[in-house]
């Protein structure tokens, strides 16, 4: 996971070293900093001429401002590198997961898959902010040191090279191993506390009613207790990672001092060494000082790491041909055979499915919630891939189309029309890109959104999406439907688009849709039955299976659960309606 | 410096934590500075007198012992912060979830969940920074400089006036670039809100971008976004970073003239080598206490803006009131709506507009209506998840609102068209108001809404957990849910509000028997759509845009020519 990580900052190989580069040398020049201090006030205890100490004095300047400068120039770059390499992942797992949905990421929360994408990628700026380079800085300023204390004893060079060693790596993977069980638990119980948060904000009138406000309040509670638990455990963790290098230079200091002394005894040293090489080792120490820090929460971030690279590495469910044989110019449909599960071990969710549609006809596919209609749909616009039966598109195989191809001919209205944030201009532009103002127009025109359109205040440039415009349910089902006369795909498939819909937005909408009907290839997939009595076929579906099909009179002679969903639908639809019937009453009187 | 003043007010539980949070941040303060003092007498003494080893080993050994004290301390000074600000959160989680247990459905439907969420989540982690680090930091910034000066002072009174004049700019400086980078912080959120908009969109819309293939063209926007997102970050970095140095530099320019200043003064003999060592050493822990501030700044800025958001929830509900005793359970025999009128802020027209019914114990009523003519608004007034604006609602001739909240609400099971499900496993779900319920009675209750084999079907039978994380099941299956918790629930008065409307219509028809079955011998309010559902009931009601139309028996309206005849006439013909 580790090794995966470093490898996404190859492709940076040269600022990631000039950020090392620069941090070792923020290092040296804090060495230096102290260091000069140190010989300026030992040289001037033993009293000699100004002179010999104006280099010194001119030094401790030199460094202090160096020093706040190199160090401004290192973080720049390091984490103008680290963003680059996050803004770089952002995009190279959008695009891995394009390929992918839905039927990869099936099971997958929208909300998780944002967490994924937003805050995963963004806790992996501490792996190459504060673990990377830093680690970088630590072997420069270990080697350079340990080669410089070298010069005078070999064995200070020793003690040196032991303490980086320790304090920039050892420490770090004891506080690794030490924290892996605390940060996981922290992860998960965060997350647990979030659902009982969502519970009792999303459930609370059904827990007032049930007089159980209280029992989720000391569920959350609980949780709670213990989270702080072990939060305390990483708060002393983190004491413990934070205190590590500041013991590990005390000690060295005592070392130093000890291989010191004999030296300086027997003059191969000179003495005012002593405080320049203590505050010397001082001053290095910053090099390893995040490392146990940084290491005690890396749990933190192969988490993240392994939930990213978890669904990049999904395979791609439906793979286009190697070759695939040149679109058909006509456009009717063949289902024979067709039998879908979505995972092994499921019952099927489409059983011996087959079906003709003429080009131009209209079919529409009814039943219940669940019963395959949208599987189906899902199926035939190369979503999910099939495996038993097979489909052919104006006679030719399915499989051996390009998806893309055969999505490019069909326009699909869903239950819910997708916006994205831009303008409403933008927002059409995405079924023709090339369109020209003209062709909106004209699309906006045919799908009846002209007095929608005068009502903006930008007109076309109106900012929609979030934080911008809200659509009604029913001017979003506009929106759609003016993509697909912009799409001018010969088949049009209509997913249960008036779900959303109250009675009088529907009944409007229908009216817009039949002209479109008129010239593509339909496939009707709903369960709100009024308004398609004049489908020239209706399948009914249950459980899976074609149960019953014909025309709509046929229907309510033959089928049990159309003839029950048409009869509750005319009785909802005229307590609709008794709202209009009354206005129209009052106006006339 | 900022400091939630309500936030304060509720630290005394922590202030023993705290307060030893801050102490042993001294203590460590005092061994770093007895530990310079340690040094500089070992350093002078073998650079100056030629000690060897055997002479300046018991100074060694006592600066070791107080070494290795300071990591204890260390953790110790963690855990007590972590410690202290657990209490305070769990104090104010408490409140804050009872606030909002308090300001009930209708403030929340007024809030977005997922804002209010990370107030809940978020916010409470930002305060562990702001509890156990700023606050403490705060008081060490101004105690631990403190201490030095004094202990400074008597050796070199010219070192003290330096530290003394230069210490200061810092929290300075600190203030005249936080305000800087506060502004640009902001900018940075609106961008990483611009980012994550555009990639919560295109995540849910990806089916839509795939059928038009636009897969390729909305990556290229993201690029962009995220390439403005890294800008406007690395903008805020700047400013911090500049901060940084210019701290940086003053400290760095303090702990200059003070080495030049006792260098000059050591060439002329005027300070003896041990002091101008120990000087040396403690100049720089002198800054580091105002630059740790600083750092922390950010991170208790963050966790100063949930702070002042939780206590403005916290503040708008008002007092709670005191549990009562329960009150045996008072079997309501009538409830009377007199002239009820109500409007949702921010609109104009009433949502209900002088509702007047009477609803007699053992008595069922069905309210049929077009969808917006108030039947919901009803709903929430007998629940009392809203009051009315004006008239009244009388239970046994006392005003509704004068009825415990609690026992009230005990004496209704009620059915919503979207009721939740809760993280936990679908036992648990069912006997949501009756926790004391056996298998048995919940398997009772499964089994007259046709739910018990399909339950028994899932992977871990009624053990299998549903809500968000978990199973999701069909809305049908939802809301028959909701009806298996009425009938456990078992309570005198039901409300059933479109129970049935994600219902398909042959499971309605065959719960009909059951819905009679639990309507006997209670009081009912049956909202709906379907004739079907609303024949359990004996009386009707038909409501438009907020207004009682129609009311009678079923009987009694099919003879009048109304909206109400008119219906069953045409629903008949249509069969």
């Amino acid at each position: 996971m580790i090794l995966r990580l470093f490898r996404l900052s190859l492709p940076y190989t040269g600022r990631m070293l000039l950020s090392v580069l620069l941090g070792t040398a923020t290092v040296a020049a804090g060495v230096g900093l102290l260091s000069t201090s140190a010989y300026l006030i030992a040289r001037a205890a033993l009293q000699p001429s100004i002179a010999e100490l104006q280099v010194a004095i001119v030094a401790v300047r030199a460094f202090g401002l160096l020093r706040g400068i190199l160090r401004y120039l290192e973080r720049l770059t390091t984490h103008s590198v680290a963003f680059q390499i996050l803004a770089h992942l952002r995009t190279s797992f959008f695009n891995r997961i394009g390929p992918l949905a839905p039927a990869g990421l099936a099971g997958l929360h929208s909300g998780d898959l944002l967490t994924r994408i937003v805050s995963d990628i963004e806790t992996l700026d501490d792996f190459f902010v504060r673990g990377l380079a830093p680690l970088g800085v630590a072997l420069g300023s270990a080697l350079a040191g340990a080669f410089f204390l070298a010069t005078f004893d070999i064995r200070l060079g020793f003690e040196l090279a032991g303490f980086f060693l320790l304090g920039g790596l050892i420490m770090p993977l004891i506080m690794l191993a030490l924290s892996r069980s605390v940060g996981s638990q922290l992860i998960l119980l965060r997350s647990r506390m979030q659902v009982a948060q969502l519970d009792l904000i999303q459930g609370l009138p059904d827990l007032l009613l049930a007089g159980a406000t209280q029992r989720q309040e000391d569920l959350l509670a609980k949780l709670e207790t213990t989270f702080a638990d072990d939060q305390l455990r990483a708060a002393r963790l983190q004491g413990f990672a934070e205190a590590i290098p500041g013991l590990l230079t005390d000690l060295t200091v005592l070392a130093l001092i000890l291989t010191l002394i004999p030296r300086i005894l027997e003059a191969a040293i000179p003495g005012y060494m002593l405080p320049v090489l203590l505050l010397a080792l001082v001053a290095s120490s910053e090099a390893i000082a995040p490392l146990s820090e940084t290491f005690r929460r890396l749990d933190k971030q192969t988490a993240a790491a392994r939930r990213l690279f978890e669904l990049a590495d999904r395979p791609v469910s439906v793979q286009p041909p190697a070759s695939p044989v040149p679109m058909p110019d006509r456009y009717h449909l063949e289902i024979s055979g067709l039998s879908f599960r979505y995972h092994p071990g499921e019952p099927l969710a489409l059983s011996q499915v087959d079906l003709r549609l003429p080009q131009g006809a209209s079919l529409g596919l009814v039943g219940p919630s669940g019963a395959g209609k949208s599987t189906l749909i899902s199926i035939l616009t190369r979503l999910w891939p099939f495996e038993d039966g097979r489909i052919f598109l104006g006679d030719v195989d399915l499989v051996s189309l390009d998806p893309a191809a055969v999505r490019a001919r069909m326009s699909v209205i869903t239950q819910r029309t997708d916006f994205f944030t831009g303008t409403l201009r933008d927002n059409l532009l995405l079924a023709r890109p090339q369109a020209g103002d003209d062709e909106l127009m004209y699309a906006i025109t045919q799908a009846r959104l002209s007095d929608f359109l005068s009502s903006l205040p930008d007109g076309l440039d109106t900012w929609i999406g979030e934080r911008g415009l809200t659509l009604s349910a029913g001017e979003r089902q506009r929106v759609a439907i003016a993509r697909t006369i912009l799409h001018a795909a010969p088949i049009l498939i209509l997913d249960e688009f008036d779900a959303h819909l109250d009675h009088p937005a529907r009944t409007a909408l229908l009216r817009t849709l039949r002209e479109l009907m008129r010239s593509r290839t339909t496939l009707i997939a709903t369960h709100r039955l009024i308004g398609f009595e004049h489908l020239d076929r209706i399948i009914v579906f249950e459980g899976g299976k074609i149960t019953s099909l014909g025309t709509h009179e046929k229907l309510l002679q033959e089928s049990k659960w159309y003839a029950a969903a048409y009869a509750a639908q005319v009785q909802e639809v005229m307590v609709e309606e008794l709202d209009s019937v009354h206005v129209v009453r009052k106006s006339a009187r | 410096m900022r400091i939630e003043r309500r936030l304060l007010a509720s630290i005394r539980p922590a202030s023993r934590d705290l307060g030893l949070t801050i102490l042993l941040g001294l203590i460590s303060a005092l061994i770093t500075i007895l530990q310079a003092y340690l040094l500089s007498r070992v350093v002078a003494r073998i650079f100056l007198e030629r000690q060897d080893a055997t002479a300046v080993l018991p100074l060694l050994l006592g600066w070791l012992a107080l070494a290795l004290l300071k990591m204890p301390l260390h953790v110790a000074q963690h855990d007590r912060a972590q410690s202290g600000a657990n209490q305070i959160k769990r104090r104010l989680r408490t409140h804050l979830t009872s606030a909002i247990v308090h300001l009930g459905p209708q403030w929340l439907n007024e809030q977005r969940s997922g804002y209010l969420l990370i107030s809940l989540t978020e916010g409470m982690e930002a305060l562990d920074a702001y509890l156990g680090g700023y606050l403490p930091q705060l008081v060490l910034a101004a105690a631990i400089p403190f201490a030095m000066l004094v202990t400074l002072a008597p050796i070199d009174l010219v070192t003290a006036l330096v530290l003394l004049v230069t210490g200061p700019l810092i929290p300075l400086f600190m203030i005249l670039i936080g305000d800087r980078a506060e502004r640009m912080t902001v900018q940075r959120w609106r961008s990483l809100g611009w980012l994550s908009a555009i990639l919560l969109d295109s995540l849910q819309g990806l089916t839509t971008l795939k059928l038009l293939g636009q897969l390729r063209a909305q990556s290229e926007r993201i690029a962009r976004a995220g390439d403005r997102f890294r800008h406007s970050t690395m903008e805020v970095l700047r400013v911090t970073f500049l901060s940084a140095l210019i701290l940086e530099w003053v400290a760095m320019l303090g702990t200059a003239i003070v080495a030049v200043e006792i260098g000059l003064r050591l060439l002329y003999g005027r300070l003896d080598f041990e002091a101008a060592f120990f000087i040396l050493l403690l100049a720089p822990e002198f800054y580091a206490p105002l630059r740790a501030l600083g750092a922390r700044f950010h991170a208790g800025m963050a966790g100063f803006e949930a702070a002042t958001r939780m206590y403005d929830i916290i503040e708008i509900s008002s007092p709670e009131r005191p549990v009562r005793a329960h009150t045996a359970g008072i079997i309501p025999r009538e409830i009377a709506f007199e002239r009820v009128s109500f409007s949702y802020p921010g609109r104009s027209l009433d949502a209900v507009d002088e509702l007047d019914f009477r609803l007699r114990a053992g008595e069922q009523i069905a309210v049929l209506g077009p969808s917006g003519c108030g039947k919901t608004t009803l709903t929430k007034l007998l629940l009392r998840f809203i009051d009315p604006d004006s008239g009244q609602i009388l239970v046994d001739g006392k005003p509704l609102a004068s009825i415990p909240l609690r026992s009230w609400r005990k004496q209704i099971a009620w059915v919503p068209q979207n009721p939740h499900l809760f993280a936990c496993s679908a036992l648990e779900n069912i006997r949501l108001a009756r926790p004391e319920a056996s298998f048995e009675q919940v398997v009772r209750a499964a089994r007259s809404v046709g739910l018990h084999q399909e339950l028994l079907a899932l992977p871990a039978g009624y053990d299998t957990p549903l809500g968000e994380r978990g199973l999701r099941l069909s809305a049908g299956q939802v809301q028959r849910v909701a009806l298996a918790r009425a009938c456990l629930k078992d309570a005198p008065l039901l409300v059933l509000d479109e129970a049935t409307a994600n219902l398909d219509p042959l499971t309605e028809a065959s719960l009909l028997g059951m819905l009679r079955e639990l309507l006997a011998d209670r009081t009912a309010v049956i909202i709906t759509h379907r004739l079907g559902t609303a024949r359990l009931a004996e009386n009707v009601i038909i409501m438009e845009s907020g207004r009682v139309v129609q009311a009678g028996t079923h009987a009694s309206l099919l003879e009048t020519d109304g909206p109400y005849a008119r219906l069953a006439v045409a629903s008949g013909r249509k069969r």
